[in-house]
């Protein structure tokens, strides 16, 4: 029987050789399996084919792994791998903005040597506040599994959705009214910056600056980069001093660096 | 973290839908996968699409209790991968023979068939690896459409006719190895 299945296969058989084959298939559930396999022999191990199987069949397996998909947890998981998939290429662009974020410094640099009278202070201070501004390392709004609300307002930002995330914040505010949030200011002010809203973000970060939490201090950071984008210098100056009080400041080294810049 | 124990908490990260292992899954072998998408004809995408269906595709195997990868995670992870992608090229093509006729299928149930399809080709590797190499090696330049004559050269047999035997002998012994595998019947289960 191999020996007829081989022929068969490579079309090696007359036209009355086939119907014969043909009839003894249909008759012989052994010699039906056994043409089966060799059929999928030829395919599975052809390295550039693929064995596809009949969409209609109504296989266990298949049933079986479907029903799963479909299932609420199979779903729920499937949210999940979209979730890991949009963080993991939200991610990369900022490396490339860490790279951009070193090749603005070294052209600041030698900018620096080479200008030795005072050039256009407008377009200095924008690019100074566009190399300082590192939004990624801002602290995530949720843990997992919190709030969505929260979550959408920092997936918005993250992919630089700035509307959307002032939108979100400011309707996820006026439907919360708790205590003053040092991070959603913080959120809520860069959102406006990137906005160009500049003396809106000075107000969000005056309110983060006169709240009495732990994150005060941080708007000096930010107050000093949004005068710098306002081309206010000498204010963006006063803010910086403020950070370098201590060592232990927020963004003291950074400060010290901008300011040195400055002068 | 050791090899097997980074490899045992991807995948259970899978089972477990949870987002920051599978992102780290992402870390590990979207690049190889991305690579191998984009030097063949496919698309950054494409690369996107056919990591997510890898993913869902071992999600479903994996509910299996005794669902095992044996070799490296990322090495199994892109072996899915390409066969996805090959899997893709074969629906392309019998689409553009099949003129005209759509056959669309829910998202769920084309990933259902995949996984199958990726089952039953892994027990043919598994099969074919226990032959003696001799046959493995004559049965892959046959089954890549390798001419008798050059497989001849190659191996070393005297006349096509040599290589048209040892073919027969050796499929035969491949057929033994797939038919005594309870798996391959299972497999064939309505």
């Amino acid at each position: 029987m191999e020996q007829d299945i081989e022929r068969y296969l490579n079309n090696e058989m007359t036209q009355e050789e086939v119907a014969a084959f043909l009839n003894k298939i249909d008759t012989d559930p052994e010699a039906k399996k056994l043409l089966s396999l060799y059929k999928e022999m030829n395919v599975v191990y052809d390295q550039n084919d693929w064995e596809l199987l009949d969409k209609k069949t109504t296989n266990q397996k298949v049933q079986q792994y479907e029903q799963f998909l479909r299932s609420d947890k199979g779903k729920e998981i499937a949210n999940s791998i979209k979730a890991a998939e949009q963080s993991y290429f939200n991610e990369k662009p900022f490396r490339l903005t860490k790279i951009l974020k070193y090749v603005a410094v070294a052209a600041i640099f030698i900018a620096g040597l080479f200008l030795v009278v005072e050039y256009n202070q407008g377009t200095n201070t924008e690019q100074l506040y566009a190399t300082y501004k590192n939004w990624d390392e801002l602290p995530s709004l949720t843990l997992r599994d919190q709030n969505s609300d929260l979550t959408e307002i920092e997936q918005q930002f993250r992919t630089e959705n700035y509307e959307e995330s002032l939108l979100l914040l400011n309707t996820y505010v006026l439907n919360n009214d708790q205590n003053v949030n040092p991070q959603l200011l913080m959120y809520k002010g860069i959102s406006q910056l990137e906005l160009h809203k500049n003396t809106a973000a000075i107000d969000t970060f005056t309110e983060l600056l006169e709240s009495k939490t732990l994150d005060a201090d941080k708007a000096h950071w930010y107050l000093a980069l949004s005068y710098l984008k306002n081309q206010d210098v000498e204010k963006a100056k006063t803010e910086l001093e403020l950070l370098l009080e201590k060592p232990t400041n927020f963004k003291n080294k950074e400060a010290k660096e901008l300011l040195s810049s400055l002068h | 973290m050791a090899n097997q124990k980074q490899d045992d908490y991807l995948l259970q990260s899978l089972i477990d839908g949870d987002d920051k292992g599978i992102k780290e899954i992402y870390k590990k072998v979207y690049p190889k996968v991305r690579k191998y998408i984009l030097s063949h004809d496919g698309s950054e995408d494409d690369a996107k699409d056919i990591m997510q269906k890898s993913l869902l595709q071992l999600l479903a195997r994996a509910q299996a209790t005794d669902f095992k990868i044996t070799s490296s995670f990322d090495g199994y992870f892109v072996t899915i991968a390409k066969n996805l992608w090959r899997r893709a090229a074969k629906m392309a093509k019998s689409r553009v023979t099949n003129e005209g006729v759509l056959d669309l299928v829910h998202e769920e149930r084309e990933i259902a068939l995949a996984a199958y399809e990726q089952e039953k080709w892994e027990l043919f590797q598994e099969k074919l690896s226990e032959i003696s190499q001799n046959c493995r090696e004559v049965l892959t330049f046959f089954f890549n459409k390798v001419p008798y004559v050059d497989i001849a050269k190659k191996l070393g047999y005297a006349t096509e006719n040599t290589v048209r035997q040892r073919i027969f002998k050796c499929k035969s012994k491949l057929k033994e190895a797939i038919y005594s595998d309870k798996r391959y019947n299972e497999l064939k289960e309505l």
